[in-house]
């Protein structure tokens, strides 16, 4: 039997090329058209037994061009005839009327009807039914798998779910969409990055954290951060999806467990994020969609703030306090240099700008039979919340061609997306200084319109608005997927890339912006110019086996990676200018320095597989490995093996559970393995001294690097996952539960280090181990799917918890006073605050040690642990003919820093939260804070010290906000326009929370916090 | 068959990986230099000194003036600067003599200083195990280097009294270091010293002044001689230094911080030409309140009126009513400055280290000329007679008058004479066990070995 098939389907192979000769044959011409005919001839008079009826085969294959084995292929009629198709998707149906039609349905795909019309090869593409969960098919990168046959944990967002979202980056669509996945908004200015947590803090380097990216099949840079805009953007940090349109993004797959990242080796630790774009459909209709929205941004929750009244009466209080009863020259805001009577909110002022957006976009699609295109462009535009002319702008232009072989042998798939990017900002966030500004501050400009500087005593907050930040860049990605079927059952598939990036930095200082106190001409401006160029490009080859043979399905997989990266800098200064006017143009510069002038190199090697296995579509294993490459490590430690093992068990399938007939659908499946990360930036390992911007005596100079460590390599993550997949009522509830346990070890980071070795760290393994455990819960149900009315509702909830679970030595090391064993590893460690002294009012603090006085490590004993105990989101969509509504409510429960840690001392000439109004007195003995001080007082200044570090600053910063809103109603218009349209958005549009501050998402603190953004908008389709 | 074949694409993508060696191996990056390169070749080890130097010059203790230089930090922890700034990172602290061991800044001095040390130590042994470099170029770099990273011990000993000393770069060794006491660590800084002094010659290798030659390093041993109260030879030392026909003494005030002048030991060149020297640049304020630091009243009035330096190095500001003084030795601004370095060494420290060292033998009439000097080179008359007591006293006054917001002598010179409690006048947190700072606070917890805290904090 087994020797034989490969026969069978050898001729049977022959018989459909010659078919598929003859249909073609009407387009041949010269000397082949005879032999054409006589064959076309000879095959009619073979094939035909009635003279209205033919023989009909072809191939059915899903929207990716994979083929579709056991699709209902029927003749439609009373009875209806019909057959199903093979393991690679074809089909033969003998004695088909030439008028009939023939429909093609499959479980998770829509039906498809076609009438014959005398066609003998009818080749078609079945698109996924997205009611049928089961049977989606999931992206897991190298390849591709039933959501009911996945052996891993992957997490899903698609198109539909995101749609129409008036934001620029994808990543702050999907925000509580996704279960295990934690996403938090750096800021509020656009352009701006985002902080992914996948499963929690797998490494102690902040930056070994980061997710692997990868657009459509080609890994995208991480690490390009910007030079120049750290004061405005957090951490200087773009996020890598901000060149992608997420009106463009079909799908995201977001990789979670052993079994789904061990493929990806040693750059699958922390989660891998998987984005397809939109693709060319074949057979389709042309179709043209033009959309257009505008939003406007407003800051999403203000602080409450002193006034004048409350905050002179604090100051003097605060020189009451001090004992100091004659002002001193500096106190301008109370001994009478400014107006004590002004009252200015500078949170409205400075950061309460209506910031606008627009964004209109267009996309054009079409295809034949055999190939499919679409081509996207749109523009966007965002002010900001600052006001004036800062604005980020955006073009996007991208393309996919899709085109397979009439017998489907050859696919090919190929994307390019531009996008031109452009953003002036300020050059240093002013959201802090709105909250500390003093209310009775004079005003910002004079009569003149020209900046006020209260004869050179006020440090004019919008000075720094003459100091901007900008940036322009250029990325173009390229992908090129092609599949070949060399011979039955084997691919051979070449994915490739190319990336293309620039970004060009402009940071200005005009002389300005300086209190002209300091005397300064335009000779102390300057500007710094710094120009960025990326390439990157892959090439993986790989070959895929399938076969069926009785119950068994086996699916191989073996391919090899090659990836090269080149970064280039030239960050140059210029420094004194004739005058402001020139301040743009470098040459104009009395002194040029050029900063760095770098060159580097990154490259990746490894070789990859998967074997996939089946039995009875029941019992599935799956077995994945790499072996990576990396030029991030020493010659000694290039090389290392990772791998995973998956096994599911859909028991839902047994027949004893089959029967009964409640349970839809029922799974059980785990997984183990190995990845890592080599997220350790590059040459790390050498010893050497780098070129230096410094000058002396004319001379360059030259500067130690590091200290150097040739033997450090990969940090390893084990990842063990168990999960529980089930469908009840035909799949109308879903309920997917998982629990994981990752361990990363050999931990990369740099030592701490005394200053007394020259530096601060070394890079090295440190022998910690740190856990993440977690469960994970996503319930999807149907709860009405009336054909008029249809309502889904999604809730998925995190329960992350995270531990370092050995760190051999730690109380001698230089770690002792960040971390605890047993501990998540975000902990804080804090003085115990004991309140307030009833006798004088001051800070206490608990001294355990007893020596007499508070000091680190001995007495901040207190652990407080920031990282979220829980996550998740809730969202809703209902729609009814026309109209659907959504909207998603996300939540996180936390503790983080509130004010108190970024408190200016109160009494000093700062603005202060009305909390701290509530001071203690002898007539207040409940009061919270610590009497005033102007700063005068040093034992008030160190408890003020201790405050900002001790237990009272950190506190709950829990939230459930209303993250999205939407209601869209679309109207049928005519034969000419399809549809429009219409929508109205909204975003962050209620929080809820306890916290004390500005905002609780936030990474760094200080910075603008996420806006809140009403938008509207239209789509046309013609 | 087709088993077989992905057996063979197997087979040969494993072969292919035993060559992938090859294919994850990178150049250098265009910026770095393999360490044993920098000392192949004179050129590259110039470099990396000129490194050195410009470090110092731009973010050291030992830098013309800033938030974190001894010339500012010192003039403002005793009596010459108020500061004026609300910042609170630590220099306001350090103003009003109340910085405890958290101090942000002082954190910043130590690590800066041993990141010198370190970069410091890195030449000297790369030098010397270098086989590629001629010995003069050997002996030159690896003096000053030395002399370089001696000047930078000294600053911390002052600071910090017991501080670790190291001459490796080994960091299994140097992350454990313990303290040496004060007295030993001079003794050390004394035997490197005289090293240098032999590793280096008279001849400048720039005519104008901006490397330190075999005088500079004998001007930082008569230094240390002073401390540690032998007068004989840093009287002896002093005398060197001025029987050398290198050196002039300046009788023009107006020259004193001019760049060409020959009572200059060393000096730092600026980064560009036409580029500000920091002092010129820091301490400028006009039309306005201080923004950073001002002259203190005490230090003003301690001029006598005729006093020329009263008139040529002091400005003064006035606004709203108010009037206030700042620092004017060094005058010209950003983008105009061409005859100004700023000047580490000059001869006049001679003369006081003279004066000192004959005073404290008893030989006040020869120790007098010595101190008159810079008196009259300020149309002051030189003072004919003095007590002992006096002599010290008189002599401390004029080299504050002297040498106010450079290098921190003030606090130095009060430290060695066992004066500092004098500060308690304007300095109402004057306590005793201020004579030395506290070690940061992290690097205690870095390295145990640092323990105990200095007293008092």
């Amino acid at each position: 039997m087994k020797e034989n098939k490969p026969y069978f389907r050898k001729r049977n192979r022959i018989r459909l090329s010659l078919r598929a000769a003859g249909n073609a044959s009407q387009r041949l011409t010269g000397r082949f058209r005879h032999l054409c005919v006589t064959v076309l001839v000879l095959f009619t008079f073979a094939t035909i037994t009635n003279a209205q009826t033919i023989t009909v085969s072809g191939r059915v294959t899903d929207t990716s061009g994979e083929p579709l084995p056991g699709v209902t292929v029927v003749i439609k009629g009373t009875p209806p005839v019909g057959t199903t198709t093979t393991a690679d998707g074809n089909y033969s149906l003998r004695n088909v009327s030439s008028d009939a039609v023939i429909s093609f349905s499959f479980i998770g795909f829509k039906t498809v009807e076609v009438p014959v019309k005398g066609t003998a090869v009818i080749n078609v593409q079945l698109e996924e039914d997205v009611t049928a969960i089961g049977e989606v098919i999931i992206n897991a990168g190298y390849y591709s798998v039933k959501e009911r046959e996945r052996t891993g944990s992957i997490s899903r967002v698609t198109a539909n779910e995101i749609k129409n979202q008036p934001v620029s980056n994808v990543l702050a669509a999907v925000q509580g969409r996704m279960a295990g996945v934690n996403i938090t908004q750096n800021s509020g200015v656009p352009g701006g990055g985002y902080n992914i947590q996948i499963r929690g803090i797998n490494s102690l380097r902040q930056a070994g954290n980061f997710p692997m990216y990868i657009i459509d099949g080609v890994p995208v840079s991480i690490e390009n951060t910007s030079t120049l805009s750290a004061a405005v953007i957090p951490l200087g940090a773009f996020s890598p999806l901000n060149t992608i349109n997420p009106a463009d993004i079909e799908s995201i797959e977001i990789l979670k467990d052993a079994d789904a990242t061990a493929i990806y080796g040693s750059r699958g630790s922390n989660g891998v994020i998987l984005i397809s774009t939109r693709k060319g459909k074949t057979g389709d209709k042309a179709g043209l969609s033009f959309s257009s929205s505008y939003g406007i941004s407003r800051l999403a929750r203000k602080m409450e703030l002193m006034d004048t009244e409350q905050y002179l009466e604090m100051r003097r209080q605060a020189f009451v306090n001090d004992g100091i009863t004659t002002y001193p020259a500096n106190a301008y805001d109370i001994n009478g240099t400014w107006d004590q009577s002004r009252y200015t909110d500078w949170q409205e002022e400075l950061i309460g700008e209506d910031a606008v957006n627009s964004i209109v976009r267009l996309s054009v699609s079409g295809g034949s039979k055999n190939t499919g295109f679409v081509i996207n462009g749109s523009h966007k535009e965002q002010s900001t919340v600052f006001g004036r002319d800062f604005r980020y702008r955006t073009n996007e232009v991208s393309g996919n061609l899709n085109h397979h072989s009439t017998d489907n042998r050859f696919n090919l798939n190929a994307s390019a997306f531009f996008s031109d990017q452009s953003n002036n900002l300020i050059q240093a966030d002013i959201t802090g200084k709105s909250l500390t500004l003093i209310p009775s501050a004079p005003q910002l400009y004079k009569e003149d319109g020209t900046l006020n500087w209260e004869n050179n005593t006020f440090a004019n907050p919008v000075a720094p608005y003459l100091a901007t930040y900008s940036n322009k860049s250029k990325t173009i990605n390229t992908s090129l997927n092609m599949s070949f079927e060399i011979v039955p059952s084997l691919y051979l598939r070449l994915n490739g890339g190319l990336n293309v990036g620039m970004l060009d930095e402009l940071s200005l200082s005009p002389n300005t912006r300086f209190n002209p106190a300091y005397g300064s001409t335009p000779a102390r401006s300057s500007g710094y110019k710094s120009q960025r160029q990326a390439f990157s490009c892959l090439a993986e080859p790989q070959l895929n086996y399938k076969h069926t043979f009785n119950d068994h399905k086996i699916d191989i997989l073996v391919g090899a990676t090659y990836q090269e990266r080149q970064n280039a800098e030239l960050r140059v200064l210029g420094y004194g200018y004739q005058s402001n006017s020139l301040i743009t143009n470098l040459t104009a510069a009395t002194t040029i320095m050029i900063l760095n002038d770098e060159k580097t190199a990154y490259r990746y090697a490894a070789l990859f597989g998967r074997i996939n296995y089946k039995y009875r579509d029941r019992y599935i294993i799956n077995l994945t490995g790499r072996r990576d490459g990396s030029s991030r490590f020493g010659p000694e430690n290039r090389f290392a093996n990772f791998g995973a093992i998956g096994a599911a068990w859909l028991f839902s399938e047994e027949k004893f559970l089959k029967e009964n007939g409640w349970l839809s659908f029922g799974k059980l499946r785990a997984s183990y393995g190995i990845t890592g990360s080599d997220l350790i930036g590059d040459y790390q390992y050498l010893d050497n001294y780098t070129v230096s911007s410094a000058i002396y005596g004319n001379s360059t100079s030259l500067y130690p690097s590091r200290l150097s460590n040739p033997y450090f390599s990969w940090e390893k993550t084990t990842k063990l996952e168990i999960a529980l997949e089930a469908g009840v009522l035909d799949d109308r509830i879903r309920i997917n539960t998982s629990w994981y346990r990752n361990r990363s070890g050999n931990q990369l980071v740099g030592i701490p280090l005394p200053a007394t070795t020259g530096f601060r760290n070394i890079q090295a393994n440190l022998d910690a181990t740190v856990e993440n455990t977690g469960f994970e819960i996503e319930i999807m149900t149907a709860p009405v799917q009336s054909g008029q009315f249809v309502w889904n509702s999604n809730v998925n909830i995190s329960f992350p918890r995270n531990r370092l679970v050995a760190f051999p030595g730690i109380e001698g090391s230089t770690y002792a006073n960040t971390y605890e064993v047993g501990y998540p590893v975000s902990i804080l460690k804090l003085y115990n605050y004991d309140g307030i002294d009833p006798e004088t009012g001051l800070y206490m603090f608990t001294d355990y040690n007893n020596n007499g006085n508070i000091s680190s490590p001995d007495d901040n004993r207190v652990v407080e642990d920031i990282g979220p105990k829980c996550f998740g989101g809730w969202h809703n969509q209902l729609s009814f003919k026309g109209w659907e509504f959504s909207f998603l409510f996300q939540f996180v429960k936390q503790k983080q820093w509130n004010y108190n840690y970024l408190m200016m001392y109160p009494g000093t000439m700062n603005n202060q939260p009305i909390e701290y109004l509530d001071v203690w007195s002898a007539e207040n003995p409940d009061g919270k804070y610590m009497p005033y001080t102007t700063g005068a007082n040093s034992q008030k200044n160190m408890l003020l010290g201790y405050f900002k570090s001790s237990s009272a600053a950190v506190s709950d910063a829990s939230y459930i906000r209303l993250k999205n809103v939407q209601l869209s109603y679309r109207l049928q218009v005519n034969r000419y326009i399809s549809d429009i349209l219409f929508y109205v958005q909204g975003q962050n549009i209620l929080t809820l929370t306890n916290y004390f501050g500005h905002d609780p998402e936030f990474v760094t603190n200080g910075f603008l916090p996420p806006l809140k953004t009403w938008s509207f908008g239209i789509q046309i389709n013609l | 068959m087709n088993m077989k074949k992905i057996y063979i694409f197997f087979c040969s993508a494993l072969l292919m990986l035993t060559g992938c060696d090859k294919l994850v191996e990178v150049d250098y990056p265009a910026s770095q230099i393999g360490t044993g390169q920098v000392f192949a070749e004179v050129q590259t080890a110039n470099a990396a000194l000129a490194g050195l130097y410009a470090s110092l010059r731009d973010e050291s203790l030992i830098t013309g003036a800033d938030y974190y230089a001894a010339s500012t930090l010192l003039a403002s922890y005793t009596d010459d600067l108020d500061c004026y700034t609300n910042d609170q990172n630590g220099v306001r602290d350090i103003y009003l003599n109340q910085q405890v061991e958290s101090n942000q800044v002082i954190a910043s001095i130590w690590a800066r200083a041993y990141s010198h040390i370190y970069y410091a130590n890195s030449l000297i042994l790369g030098v010397e195990k270098s086989i590629k470099l001629k010995e003069a170029d050997k002996d030159r770099i690896k003096g000053e280097a030395m002399l370089l990273r001696s000047l930078v011990y000294f600053y911390l000993q002052q600071l910090f009294g017991d501080i670790p000393y190291t001459a490796s770069i080994d960091y299994e060794y140097n992350r454990t270091l313990a303290r040496t006491e004060a007295a030993a660590v001079l003794e050390q800084l004394e035997a490197d010293v005289n090293e240098v002094v032999e590793l280096l010659t008279d001849d400048y290798r720039d005519v104008e002044r901006i490397y330190p030659n075999r005088k500079a390093a004998q001007l930082l041993l008569a230094r240390i001689y002073l401390l540690q109260s032998d007068w004989i030879r840093a009287e002896a030392m002093a005398e060197t230094i001025l029987s050398s026909p290198l050196y002039v003494f300046q009788v023009d005030i107006n020259e004193v911080f001019h760049k060409s002048g020959s009572h200059i030991l060393w000096q730092m060149k600026p980064k560009n030409s036409g580029k500000a020297t920091l002092e010129a640049y820091f301490y400028y304020f006009s039309g306005s309140a201080p923004h950073s630091y001002a002259l203190t009243e005490d230090l003003v009035n301690s001029f006598a009126t005729e006093d020329l330096r009263r008139q040529m190095w002091v400005a003064e500001v006035s606004s709203g009513g108010n009037t206030w003084y700042r620092p004017y030795k060094y005058k010209n601004q950003e983008g105009a400055n061409f005859n100004e370095y700023s000047i580490v060494f000059r001869l006049e420290e001679v003369y006081f280290i003279l004066a000192e060292a004959l005073a404290r033998q008893g030989r006040i009439d020869e120790a007098l000329p010595w101190l008159n000097a810079t008196r009259q080179r300020a149309g002051l008359t030189g003072f004919t007679s003095l007590s002992a007591e006096e002599f010290i006293t008189e002599l401390l006054a004029e080299k504050r008058r002297e040498f106010f917001t450079e290098f921190g002598y003030r606090f130095i010179d009060l430290k060695r004479l066992d004066r500092l409690d004098e500060l308690s006048v304007h300095k109402p947190n004057w306590e005793e066990y201020k004579r030395v700072w506290p070690l940061p606070q992290n690097e205690m917890l870095l390295n145990h070995n640092l323990s105990p805290q200095n007293n008092g904090y």
